[in-house]
Order: C-alpha cells, then structure tokens, then sequence
C-alpha cells in the first residue's frame, strides 16, 4: 500500500459510480443514500466516523429538517452530451444555497429543470415534502425565479411589466413591486428599452420577489453586473433571507459571491455533484500538503519525535507508522497531484475534517486552501492514478 | 381563461402598429372590393372581388400576422421570459394561433358581408353558408401553413420559396392540376356561382392538411422543450444564405429546363392522314373510303388554323385530330380526352348529310382557342369574345352568311334594350339561355358593331388581346389573366368603353331590324317547363310542358335534351344528355322517361331547328330540383 514516494495513498479517496456507498449499520438516523460522488464520500466518512460519537462534524446538512427542495437522482441529456447526471441537491428552509460550478457544469439546466421549463430525463424533484416529475404552474407560483440573461418586452415599462406578471401570480403583491422598484431605484414609466443590464437585472429581481414567493431560484443572476451591482443584489438577496426567512437557490461561477452570502454550497462539475455541505466544513476537508524532494534531511512523513513538532498531544504518543497512516490510505482523495521544479511534491487531498485530525503531520507541511482554490482544485482535472 | 386574456392583452399590445398596418392592408382590400363591385357590372362581380381578396390579400395577411406572432417572439428571446412564468408552453402557442385565427375570421367576416351587400343578386343562405365555409376552409388551411412557416423562423422564407416553386415546378412537369385540389380548389372559379353544393373532397383536404400543418406547427413550438423553434428563430448564417441561394438556383434551372419541355408529345392518330401549314398541323380520318379526301380536309384545317395563327399572332396553335363518329347526331361535336399527350381531339357525324361544316369549324375553333389559351377564356369575362370570335373568323374568310348571323343576334335581343354591358358580364347565363349558337351570332354581331367603328384592324388587335394574351395555368395567372380582359383590351386597342361599344351595338341591331322588317318576329321561340309529379314519397316523375309562339302552322319535331346533374356539375354537354323527340303540339306536355328522386337536379331544355337561322334555338337551359 506504501507509495514509492513515500506514505501517500496509492488510490484516491473516491467514492464514486464505481464503488458503491458504505453500508453503515450503526448510523441509527443516516438518510437513504443519495447521489455518488463526494457528497456520498462525506456521508460514508461519516458513517465510518459514527464510531467517533461526533456526527455534528460531518459535513452534511441538518437531517432533521425536512429540504423546501430537493432533487432526487435527476438526470438530463441533450442527444448524447449528459449535462445533468444523477444529480441530488437538498436546500432547507431559510437557507442560502449557493450552486457553483463551472461554465457548462449542468447549473442552468439543473434550474431550469427545477422550474419545469425542461423535463427531466429520470429523477424527481421535491419541493415543498412533495414529489414532482414535473414542476407545474401551481408550484410555480411559489418560486420567484431570476434566468441567467433577460429578455423582456422592450416596449413595456417597469409598471407595465409588473402588471403583466402580476396576472400570473395569484399572492401577486403591487405594494411590494412598488416598493422594491423604489427600492431599487427603477423608474416605473420608464421604458425597458431603456434600461441598463444591470437595471434590468433588478427588474427581474423585483419581479421575481413581488408576489412573495417561498423559494427563490437565481441562475447566475449577478453575471455582467459591476461589482458595486453585484455587492447591492447580493445584499439584497442576503436581507430578503434574513428578513422573510425566504429560501434561496441561487447558481454562481463566482466564488466571492457565494462565499459572501450563501450558508450552503452544493459544487457541481460535468453534471454531477461533487459536494454539498458548508463552506467551513469543506475548507476543512480540503490541504495542501508539500513533501519535500527526497534527499531533503526532513521528509514530510518523517514520523519521528523529533519531527512532529507542536502538532501532537505529546511527543511520546506518536502512534506506529502503520496505524498513523491509515485514515491516508483509506480516507483521502487525491484532488491534485504536482511535482514542483525544485523537486518537492504538491499535493490536493480531500478528506473528512476528522481524518486530517488524527493524521499527525506537522502542520507546517499542510495549508489551507482558499475557496476559490478548493473550487479549482475539485472541478479541475483529476490527476491519473 | 384570466392567463389566456393577460396573454392576447399582451400580444394586442406588442403588435398594436403591425395590427394596424394589416388593418390598413385589409382597408384597401376592402376598398378593391367594393370598387371593383361597383365597375363591373356582372351581379357575380362582388363574389369574384371576394376570391381576389381570398387569393391576394389573406395569404399575404396572414403571413404578416403569423410572422409578429410567432417571428417577433422567438426571434427576440421573449419565450424565455414567458417561460420563466406560471404558463404552459402550450397555452402560449394556442393563444397566438387562435388569436391570428380569429383577427382572420374577422377581416373575412367584413369582406364577406360588403361581398353579399353589395351584390345585384342576394345569394340565399344556402349559398351564403357555402361561401363562408370554403372561404373559411380555405383561410384556416393557407393561416395554418404560415403558421408553421413563424416556427421555422430563419428558415421561413427559404421554405416559403420552395414549396411555391415546387407547386410551380409540379404544375408545368405532370398534369396535377393543383389548383383544383385542396384549398386551391375551395377559392377556384365556381365559388362565385356555386349554390347548391359543397366541394366535400377539397373541404376534407384542406381539413386534413390545416391538421397536418397545425400539428406541424405545435410540435415545432414543442418539441425539446420548445429550444427547436428558439434556435431556427436565431439569424441566418453566411454559409445557410449561400447553401439556401444554391438551393434556389438549382430550383430555378430546374424549373427553366422542365419549363422547355412542358407540353407533352402530340396525340398520335394512327391511320389518319395529316397535313401541316407552318406550326399548325391538322390529321383527319373519316368515314370516307378515300385517303384523298381525308388529307384534303387536313390540308384545309392545317390552313386554316395557321391563318388563324396568324391573324391572332397566337405563340401556338394545339394539334387538330378530325375524326368521323357515326353514331353522333350531326349536330353535336364531342371533344376527346386525351392522355399524356397534346392536342384536340373531336369527334363529328362527319359524312352525314345534315353535317354542317360551318358549325363544325366555329365549334372547333373555339376549342382549339380553349386549348391553347389554357381553358383560361372558358372563364365568364372572356367568354363573349371567343364566342363572337368563332363566327367572325368565319365571316372574314365568307365562309358564312352575314345576313344569317345578324338574325341570330336579332332573334337574341327582341328589344335592343335588352342588351346591356352587364350581359357580357354573365355569358354563360346568356349562353344557357339562347344556345351555343344564337349565342355566338350575338356575340358575332358585337364585334361586327366593333369593325363598323374601329376597322378590321382595330378588332384584330383587340381579338389579339383578348385571346392570344398567353395566360399560365398557375398562379402567375393571377397578374396575368386581368391584363387580357375584354374591357381592358377594348380601351387599349379601340379606345372604347364597353358602355360605348354596347351603344353602337344596339345601333347596329336596330339598323338591321329595320331592314329584316317582320322576318323576326316570325321566328319561332320556345318555352318549356318541368313538373313533378309524384308517384311515392321517394319517387318522382316529370312532366315537360313546351309552348312554340308564334303557333306553328303545321306538326313540328322538337327535341327535349335533359339529364341528372352529378355533383358539383351546374351544366352539361348536350352530347351528354338523354334525347326525346316530341311532336309538336301533339305531345307538347308528356312526361319525361324515368323516375326522379328528391334533391336530384335534372338540367334539361327543348330545342328546335330553325333552317333560317341554319341552327337550333332552345328553350332556355335550367336545372330544375325535383322536390
């Protein structure tokens, strides 16, 4: 199982298609198992960790609350280019869900399917504890929605507009249009023509949130915006959660943004859904670690006492080498893989925060990641094992 | 219904200037209308004013509309706002379709009443309704077709151009005939006339293709999730412009090369002796032992119908195929039907000896003049003037009697009042009336008045006009058949107007009534009717009652021609009719051999030969409903 270049784990740590999920008999309130990929990697570290008594570091979603949304299994194909595969997401009530993933990742689809402007190849979604293969027009009229681009009726104005939409929405709330036209500084008699992409982007939010929707969902909704735009819409967003507890979905490329105001991330790459959980956990769940070339006097793994520094409880309990790197092999995917011209070797894990706890490496050889090197690391191209 | 009316609010709106500029287009169709039913005196004149507005105005209306429907929406990328909304997919489509639909039914609803209000003679309810449903028919089928045409956005004018210049390309390579099928067929010549029965195949047709179309449509809307019709709304490419130009030019050498080789082979009479003059070829074969004899007629018609040629500068004149059918009544000439190939083919009691060659040749010269013209000069404003032509030919070449013809016009207009511009309007009615023949001497006898007052010359260019004008037999017809119309040509050849024309006319019916002195008024008229008699509730028997005034002198032999009419028929050949000779007034009422059934139509006339007139005058004839 030993590396040539020391400890690493000869294969990754994925659970993906093609192994099937740990069956976990002890786990009292584990959930039916969802989609593949590392969403379902988290959940089985968990299963695994149950023995640790600590579930409330797993980094899954609350489980006790029952999703306003979900999908289950979706999956969507135009001819043959899959663009949504298996895909199961679950967005609690009041939260913030950010949906990353990459230009063409499956984002718009996925949304667009959760409004039911497309049908689902297999799948169902869930809104609201009930099951739809279809969302139809009743459900609908609960979500407010904000498409990637917007094309509206230029000859209508911003009144006209709201009265237009108004006919759709039976909870449809004029006072409330008004007051977030007002809000967001669009002149009503003011043609949409004339408008800029940013204003019409507030048009589309102020309609989206007039009739009071429960759930909000934003494809990508602050793309082409400025960043002073971006930094209002987001605030807004943020605020209507905060205020009406209004459930939002929104899908984004952008990390900043998601990090600024989401409470839940769900990443999304080639259509499948790499990770669902909180941001904090998954900055947790993710280093880099740095072995030093092989003639270097202090190899990373060096496991003797006089290497392992301030990271271990006391230098006498530094465990046997075999036990010290089990959770490695067993436990860690390896996101990235790079040899560094000075002969040093870099490499991206993923694992369950209590994996990289009780892996006692000195902590000047791992680094946290920021976000947006997480997102790269996790979407970009996996190394060849 | 609440999404429904926010939706055609909506497109009311949006479209608020295009609706405007259709109700503009549809204005000056109406003002077509009532203009052209006001000049034309024809009773018909409102009714056919109606076909134009069908045939020119709603397709092009009905593109327009179709194209702000479904063009502006897709094009602009607003579906996916609507998308983005509580509404199905199908409920936009629908409400677009039936929208357009129903601004159609509108714009034809006004034109059909300025139609039915301004026309002389009320068409009665039967007659209303069957209009309004073929018209309606008609306008649902062409709206659906460019209803399709807004899905296939880009792509609509290519597609557009290729279905036009396929039915071009099926019209001049094979005999389909399309403008007698489907909707074509719905708007074709009888709509103007037709009372009494609906074309049930072109309505189950055109039913079927606007079905066809329509789904078409919608699935197109629908289909992967509606993105088709998104993605053939997006602009055209450089390479699409190119490969669509290639298309259309390859179309259209297509076209040129099949338009070359149009006409089929002529017929091919085996055993007939032929003989050609220039382009004009007649062959005959009769019942005359002698090759010589045969070949000497075919010289005369080949000469003949080259002179005509000639003097009409006609581009072409059909083969002439002459051959002897013995069990013919002399008096009636029947025209073959020949398959694949070109050519007239008519059959005549040849070597009988109460054969009249002159009516012979004014019969088949009228229709060569048919065939070549297409059938176009069988339509009602030309009719006259074919009429008229057959003798006048006949008299330029003194191969008639004058005086003779003048009688016949005499005969036809006891009172020079009777005759008035608005009869050259309804021909055929003039025609059923006083016969084929008395018919042609009227006809004859204006285009004599024309000679008197512009020369020989002046009616040969207005001859010209009329009847050697090329008209195509699709849809190019349109522009091109109203340029050879006789009150056209009369202006642009004599400077006359038909009013004007119709004046010297009168004038020279009078001149010669006064010189014929009482011979007209000695000239026997007849008079029939029809009575039912009925035997049981479903079987019917009728009863002729013939009056001859003045009163013969002596027994007369009169024949009573009738038959059933079929269908849509409004009229028959004679040589199609049954034949009764009645002796008159011996058996002038008698009953008339069969049974009839209710609702049947049995079109029938008494005819007697007159030796002054050296032709029969009938009674006047009718189609009678046996109740």
């Amino acid at each position: 199982m030993q590396s040539k270049k020391g400890l690493l784990p000869s294969r990754p740590f994925f659970i993906g298609p093609e192994k099937p999920p740990v069956q976990n008999s002890a786990g009292p309130e584990k959930p039916p198992s969802r989609s593949l990929g590392l969403y379902n990697g988290l959940e089985n570290m968990a299963a695994n960790l149950d023995t640790h008594s600590d579930l409330d570091t797993v980094p899954v979603v609350s489980r006790e609350s029952r999703p306003l949304l979900g999908t289950h299994h979706l999956s969507k194909s135009f001819g043959k280019v899959r663009a949504v595969d298996d895909l199961s997401i679950s967005v609690p009530p009041g939260k913030i869900y950010g949906f990353l993933g990459r230009n063409g990742a499956g984002k718009t689809t996925t949304l667009r399917m959760l409004m039911g402007i497309i049908r689902p190849d297999q799948g169902q979604i869930e809104l609201d504890a009930q099951r739809f293969q279809r969302i139809g027009n009743a459900q609908k009229r609960s979500i407010g929605y904000v498409s990637q681009e917007q094309y509206f009726y230029p000859w209508m104005t911003c009144a006209a507009i709201g009265k237009f939409v108004s006919g759709f929405y039976p909870t449809w709330d004029e006072a409330e249009y008004g007051r977030l036209t007002g809000l967001l500084e669009l002149p009503p008699e003011r043609k949409i023509s004339a408008l800029s992409g940013g204003m019409k982007v507030k048009l589309a939010l102020a309609l989206a949130l007039a009739h009071r929707p429960r759930l909000l969902v934003l494809d990508e909704p602050t793309s082409g915006l400025d960043p002073y735009a971006r930094r209002e819409f987001l605030d807004m967003i943020a605020g209507q959660a905060r205020k009406y507890g209004r459930t939002t979905l929104f899908s984004s490329h952008i990390i900043e943004e998601v990090e600024r105001v989401a409470d839940l991330v769900g990443i999304i790459h080639d259509g499948r859904l790499l990770y669902e959980g909180d941001l904090p956990t998954l900055k947790r769940s993710v280093r880099r670690l740095v072995q030093p070339p092989p003639q270097s006097e202090q190899p990373w793994d060096d496991t003797s006492a006089d290497t392992m520094g301030a990271g271990l409880d006391a230098p006498d309990a530094a465990p046997q080498e075999e036990e010290l790197h089990r959770p490695i092999l067993d436990d860690l995917e390896v996101l990235r893989d790079t040899t560094l011209p000075n002969g040093s070797r870099e490499m991206v894990l993923f694992g369950n925060p209590h994996t990289w706890e009780q892996w006692r490496i000195p902590p000047s050889r791992t680094e946290d990641m920021s976000l947006e090197d997480i997102f790269i690391a996790l979407t970009g191209k996996r190394p060849e094992l | 219904m609440k999404t429904w009316l926010i939706l055609v609010r909506k497109e009311v709106r949006q479209h608020l200037w295009a609706l405007a500029g259709l109700l503009l287009i549809c204005m000056l169709a109406y003002l077509n209308l009532v203009a052209y039913s006001l000049t034309e005196a024809a009773p018909s004149a409102p009714l056919q004013a109606l076909r134009a507005f069908l045939i020119v105005y709603m397709p092009l209306t009905a593109l327009l509309l179709s194209g702000r429907l479904v063009v502006a929406e897709y094009s602009a990328g607003t579906q996916v706002f609507l998308e983005g909304l509580p509404l199905a997919r199908v409920t936009m489509v629908t409400v677009k379709y039936l929208l357009g639909l129903v601004l159609l039914f509108l714009a034809l609803a006004l034109a059909l009443t300025l139609a039915f209000s301004f026309s002389s003679v009320q068409p009665d309810l039967r007659q209303s309704t069957i209009i309004a449903l073929r018209s309606a028919v008609y306008l649902w089928t062409i709206y659906s077709f460019f209803f399709l045409g807004g899905f296939l956005g880009r792509y609509r004018f290519p597609f557009y151009g290729l279905v036009g210049l396929g039915f071009l390309l099926l019209t001049y390579s094979t005999d389909v005939d399309l403008s007698r099928w489907g909707p074509f067929a719905l708007v074709d010549n009888t709509l103007a006339f037709e009372r009494s029965n609906l074309p049930w195949m072109a309505l189950l047709w055109s039913a079927a293709l606007l079905i066809v179309l329509t789904s078409a449509a919608y699935a197109l809307a629908l289909i992967r999730e509606g993105s088709v019709a998104a993605l053939t709304a997006q602009k055209m490419s450089y390479r699409e412009k190119i490969a669509f130009t290639m298309v259309f030019m390859a179309f259209l050498t297509t076209f040129t090369y099949l338009d070359e080789r149009k006409d089929p082979e002529p017929f091919e009479l085996v055993l007939g002796s032929s003989a050609h003059d220039g382009y004009a070829t007649a062959t005959v074969l009769t019942a005359y032992e002698s090759e010589e004899t045969d070949h000497q007629m075919a010289q005369e018609w080949s000469r003949e119908l080259a002179a005509m040629q000639r003097f009409l500068d006609l581009a072409w004149v059909p083969q002439v195929f002459i051959v002897e059918r013995t069990d013919l009544d002399p008096d009636l000439f029947e025209q073959g039907q020949i398959q694949d190939a070109s050519g007239v083919l008519a059959r005549a009691h040849i070597t009988h000896p109460d054969f009249r060659a002159g009516a012979f040749k004014a019969w088949l010269l009228r229709r060569v003049l048919l065939d070549a013209s297409r059938q176009r000069l069988e339509e009602e404003t030309y009719a006259w003037v074919l009429d008229g032509f057959s003798l006048y030919w006949l008299d330029e070449r003194s191969q008639i009697d004058r005086g003779i013809l003048m009688l016949r016009a005499l005969w036809a207009v006891p009172q020079e009042d009777e005759l008035e511009a608005a009869l050259l309007g309804r021909w055929l009615s003039v025609r059923e009336q006083l016969g084929q023949e008395v018919a042609a001497g009227l006809a004859y006898s204006g285009l004599a008045a024309l000679r008197q007052r512009c020369g020989p010359e002046g009616v040969q260019d207005f001859l010209r006009r009329v009847l050697a004008t090329p008209v195509p037999r699709d849809l190019r017809a349109l522009w091109t058949a109203p340029a050879a119309r006789p009150v056209r040509a009369l202006q642009e050849a004599c400077g006359l107007s038909l009013e004007e024309l119709v004046q010297d006319w009168k004038a020279l019916l009078a001149e010669n009534r006064r010189q014929s002195g009482l011979l007209v008024e000695s000239l026997p008229r007849l008079e029939m009717d029809l009575e039912v008699e009925a035997f049981s509730s479903l079987s019917r028997g009728l009863r002729h009652r013939i009056t001859v005034t003045p009163r013969p002198a002596q027994a007369l032999l009169l024949e009573v021609r009738y038959g059933r009419l079929q269908g849509l028929e409004v009229r028959k050949e004679p040589q199609k009719l049954h034949l009764q000779v009645v002796r008159y007034p011996d058996r002038a009422e008698d009953a008339l051999p069969g049974t009839y059934t209710p609702g049947e139509r049995v079109y029938a006339a008494a005819q007697l030969y007159v030796p002054l007139l050296r032709c029969n005058v009938v009674s006047g004839w009718r189609a009678w409903e046996v109740d």
